[in-house]
């Protein structure tokens, strides 16, 4: 503990002042009455002992001394803080992204700890020290530009809210730079690093000369949480009127220890679901993520809410995610070929026939079609210009910017391509490791085509976003094929490959569905949140800072969730760690005692009210 | 405690100074004139006493005395009219004197009204030609003078009042039985006092007493402000005024008005006693006018008023 005016020390000598006055005390006037009778039953206490009454007198000494003592300690603004005195500037970066709402046992989440520190430092810092608050989720923002008013700084602390938004390492290094960059115009100056994820292996070259970083770890000891780190939903593609929910939940728990967390799934507030996972730690107490999938059959309603309990969860931001309903309406796919592929007309008629969709052909004369598909299939024929539409290529002739085409003459038989990222929703349910398909090309993608299927010679299935919209690219022929055709696999990846392409125009008539922290360009004037919260729009944008379903005056709908494993996946402090500011019980005893001092020296106050003044004292 | 009261005594020459006596002397004659005023009612029934002094005459009526009928009127008018002779009331009048230290300290004023009130009852029963009996009551009762009669010891009773010293305790359960007003009927006693002591709980039933004199009885209970309303507060060492205990105490104004209450609720105790056995209880505040407050106890009702 330090003194931050200890000149105000000299005032001590006050304390004479009671205990001069305890001496010295006047004798009480003498009174004289025609009858004790009526005083003598006013009080009990008239009636108490002389060392009774001495120790009353001695307690009201001192108690008259803690308040002079208090007071003049309080003037002298003591602190528990470590000594800052070199210090120029000081900049707080804060992280207040979703994990930063964990909470305690106590109630406090870690971004109120985060707050609590940085007061406590604050306190032990110089008059002239500059101050700047920047908070940081996935980006950074100047809260408090550079400022000696330590009120503004406390004002701006006061108000910081977690934003369910994920950070990550990258994100986090970003704000580091930028603190230093600030922290750079006063040196020697410090960055404090409030998160509970404040990597200590920063690039040595993060921050400039005459500047340090300061991480100060606020994650908790033992965290407890499980969350919801993806959710998606699919129409089952040769299944129409059901849909398939994905869900991929993470957790963090006790080092070697099992729990069960429950998944509820419920459909404007009508429970449609229920399913139980057994989730297992490992040492370091994060287990492996799990994946589950059930049917949805025939769903009604507007709204899928998913949501994950687990007994003592520390974050509630990811336990929950709100999903739109797709429409269920038959898709519209338009078939453009010079002689398309019998297979690949069978496999659409087998889906027209089960209700999933709508198939029109188009000869290639006519093309550009009158009516809107929502996904175009072009068998063995190109546009002269790639369409700005979702669109199925199979079995391209010649390259297409930025599609580059390699043919093969008579073909290449593959037999089990490899799959780079199985778990592609195209490739959801194909049996990849039976297909046998004759390869008439090698696939070279540019920008965002992503290979996956690949054979020896190189990729013949590739899927992706190209101009603003999804395509799939199978570089085979069905018909000349050994097995594809008559395999179910090669209905199902076109139906995959349909539903995929098209989901994005699905998706702006029946919402989006987004990661918080998003900034998206919207119509309209407001955003109204499920919770009923309304947020105006701003140039048309608007940052998806709060998980649950919104709509806009402007017609748009979508939901946003957290969905990040970083997030789900707290941190822990180890216990024997200096930096680790997680401590409770320290809080009274740290930082500027002021407060302490004044609450103590008003109880003190009460209580010598209280306990002499309250009735009369003898 | 005992207290020295003489040097009070020669400083209070003003107790029964010229004026007062003038002012008692109208009293004396306002109560004479609202006496006559009330016999000079059309409802008013003549009292047929025993003296000699011709009032008036009356008719007959089945069971007055036949010696009164007047036979001269009876053989000039042939009608039975009876003589109505004046009735001469002679009272006996106690005043008794409570003399204890809390009748002059802390609040002299009382001791003041306590002798006024003293001298002006017995200058009323002196001039109205009824004898007057003084008695002090301390821890005891005393005789203090003989019985007086006539207007003549009205000079004698005031220097009496002035050489009277106030000390010592008082005590009513001890010194009220000890009075004997006698077996006269027409009696008057006056209790002059605080009714204060070391116990005032034993007050009421010391009060009670009074019942089984045989005389009309009066307590007049003389309170001064402070000791109504006390004005002290902080901290201080109170001392019993008779018994000289001390008690240290720290007074706020929660105290000083649980203090009001108790002493009120005390005095209407005493009001209801008083009322419940048929005695005349009033309450002199020493801050009032001593002339209304003893108009006020005379048109009250007491014989002594003619009421």
């Amino acid at each position: 503990m330090r003194f931050l005016l200890p000149s105000a020390l000299a005032w001590l000598l006050l304390l004479a002042i009671p205990l001069v006055l305890h001496l010295v005390r006047p004798r009480a006037r003498t009174v004289r009455t025609s009858t004790l009778a009526f005083f003598i039953g006013l009080d009990r206490r008239q009636q108490e002992s002389p060392w009774l009454r001495w120790l009353k007198r001695l307690l009201a000494l001192l108690l008259s001394v803690g308040v002079v003592a208090g007071i003049i300690f309080a003037l002298s603004r003591p602190v528990v803080a470590p000594a800052n005195d070199l210090l120029r500037s000081v900049v707080l970066l804060v992280d207040r992204s979703a994990s930063m709402a964990a909470r305690t046992a106590d109630g406090r989440t870690r971004l109120e700890q985060a707050v609590i520190t940085a007061r406590q430092r604050l306190a032990g810092l110089a008059a002239g020290c500059a101050v700047t608050v920047i908070a940081h989720d996935a980006r950074s923002e100047i809260v408090v530009a550079t400022t000696i008013d330590r009120r503004e700084v406390e004002r701006a602390l006061a108000a910081l809210t977690v934003h369910p938004v994920a950070s990550d390492a990258a994100t986090h290094a970003n704000a580091v730079a930028l603190a230093g960059r600030l922290a750079a115009a006063a040196t020697p100056a410090q960055v404090w690093d409030l998160s509970d994820a404040p990597s200590a292996d920063l690039p040595s070259d993060t921050l400039p000369a005459g500047v340090t970083r300061e991480p100060l770890n606020l994650a908790l000891t033992t965290p407890l949480n499980v969350g919801l780190s993806a959710a998606d939903l699919r129409r089952r593609p040769l299944e129409p009127g059901q849909l398939d929910v994905f869900v991929e939940i993470s957790a963090t728990l006790a080092a070697n220890t099992n729990a069960e967390a429950v998944l509820v799934a419920s459909i404007d507030a009508q429970q449609v679901a229920l399913r139980t996972v057994t989730l297992s730690a490992d040492a370091e107490g994060h287990c492996a993520v799990q994946r589950l999938s059930f049917a949805l059959d025939h769903p009604t309603g507007a709204i899928l809410q998913l949501n994950v309990r687990l007994v003592g969860d520390q974050l509630p931001l990811d336990d929950v995610v709100e999903l739109r309903l797709p429409e269920l309406t038959p898709l519209h796919v338009l078939l453009v070929g010079e002689q398309p592929d019998p297979f690949l007309i069978l496999a659409l008629a087998g889906l027209e026939k089960a209700g999933g969709m709508r198939v029109e052909r188009l000869a290639p004369a006519a093309w550009t079609p009158s009516t809107i598909a929502d996904v175009v299939v072009f068998h063995h024929w190109l546009p002269p210009t790639w369409p700005e539409r979702a669109i199925v290529l199979v079995d391209p002739p010649a390259s297409l910017p930025p599609l580059t085409v390699t043919p093969i003459s008579d073909g290449l038989p593959v037999e089990s391509p490899r799959c780079p990222d199985a778990s592609h929703p195209v490739l959801f349910g194909v049996a990849s490791a039976r297909v046998s398909a004759l390869q008439t090309a090698v696939l070279t993608g540019d920008g965002g085509l992503q290979p996956l299927w690949l054979s020896p010679a190189g990729p013949l299935l590739m899927a992706g976003e190209v101009k603003s919209a999804r395509a799939v690219v199978l570089a085979a022929a069905p018909s000349r094929s050994a097995r594809l055709a008559l395999t179910a696999a090669y209905p199902l990846l076109i139906a995959n490959a349909l539903l995929w392409t098209s989901e994005p125009a699905r998706e702006r008539r029946t919402g989006h569905r987004h990661r918080t922290g998003t900034v998206l360009p919207l119509k309209g004037h407001t955003l109204t949140w499920s919770d009923g919260t309304v947020v105006p729009l701003r140039g048309g944008m608007a940052a998806l800072e709060r998980v649950g379903s919104w709509s806009t005056d402007g017609g748009d709908l979508g939901s946003a969730a957290l969905l990040s494993l970083e997030e789900s996946r707290l941190p822990r402090a180890a216990v024997s760690s200096a930096t680790t500011l997680t401590t409770t019980s320290s809080v009274w005893l740290s930082g500027d005692l002021l407060p302490l001092l004044v609450t103590l020296v008003f109880s003190i106050l009460l209580l010598d009210v209280w306990l002499c003044h309250r009735k009369g004292v003898s | 405690m005992a207290t020295d009261t003489s040097t009070a005594m020669t400083s209070d020459d003003d107790l029964f100074d010229p004026l007062f006596l003038d002012r008692l002397r109208v009293l004396a004659l306002q109560v004479r004139r609202r006496r006559r005023q009330r016999r000079q009612g059309p409802a008013q029934t003549p009292t047929a006493g025993h003296t000699r002094e011709f009032k008036d005459h009356r008719h007959y009526a089945r069971g007055d005395d036949y010696r009164s009928i007047d036979w001269r009127v009876f053989a000039r008018l042939d009608r039975l009219f009876v003589r109505v002779f004046e009735e001469i009331q002679e009272y006996h009048v106690h005043v008794l004197l409570d003399r204890s230290t809390s009748m002059f300290e802390p609040c002299p004023r009382k001791r003041r009204d306590a002798l006024r009130l003293t001298v002006a009852i017995g200058y009323l029963a002196l001039s109205g030609g009824h004898r007057l009996s003084l008695h002090s009551i301390s821890d005891t009762c005393r005789r203090e003078l003989p019985p007086l009669k006539g207007q003549g010891h009205v000079h004698g009773l005031i220097d009496h009042c002035r050489q009277l010293t106030f000390a010592g305790t008082s005590d009513l359960a001890t010194s009220l039985p000890r009075f004997s007003a006698g077996n006269e009927r027409r009696g008057i006693a006056f209790v002059i006092s605080d009714c204060l002591g070391n116990d005032p709980t034993r007050t009421i039933p010391a009060l009670k007493t009074m019942r089984s004199w045989p005389a009309e009885s009066h307590l007049i209970q003389v309170i001064d402000p402070a000791e109504r309303a006390p004005t002290l507060e902080g901290e201080l060492r109170l001392e019993d005024v008779e018994s000289g205990e001390q008690r240290r105490v720290w007074l706020t104004r929660d105290d000083l008005a649980r203090y009001r209450t108790a002493f009120t609720g005390w005095c209407d105790d005493i009001t209801r006693s008083c009322a419940g056995w048929q005695l005349d209880h009033i309450r002199w505040d020493t801050a009032q006018p001593f002339e209304d407050q003893f108009l006020a106890f005379l048109e009250r009702g007491s014989a002594l008023s003619g009421g």
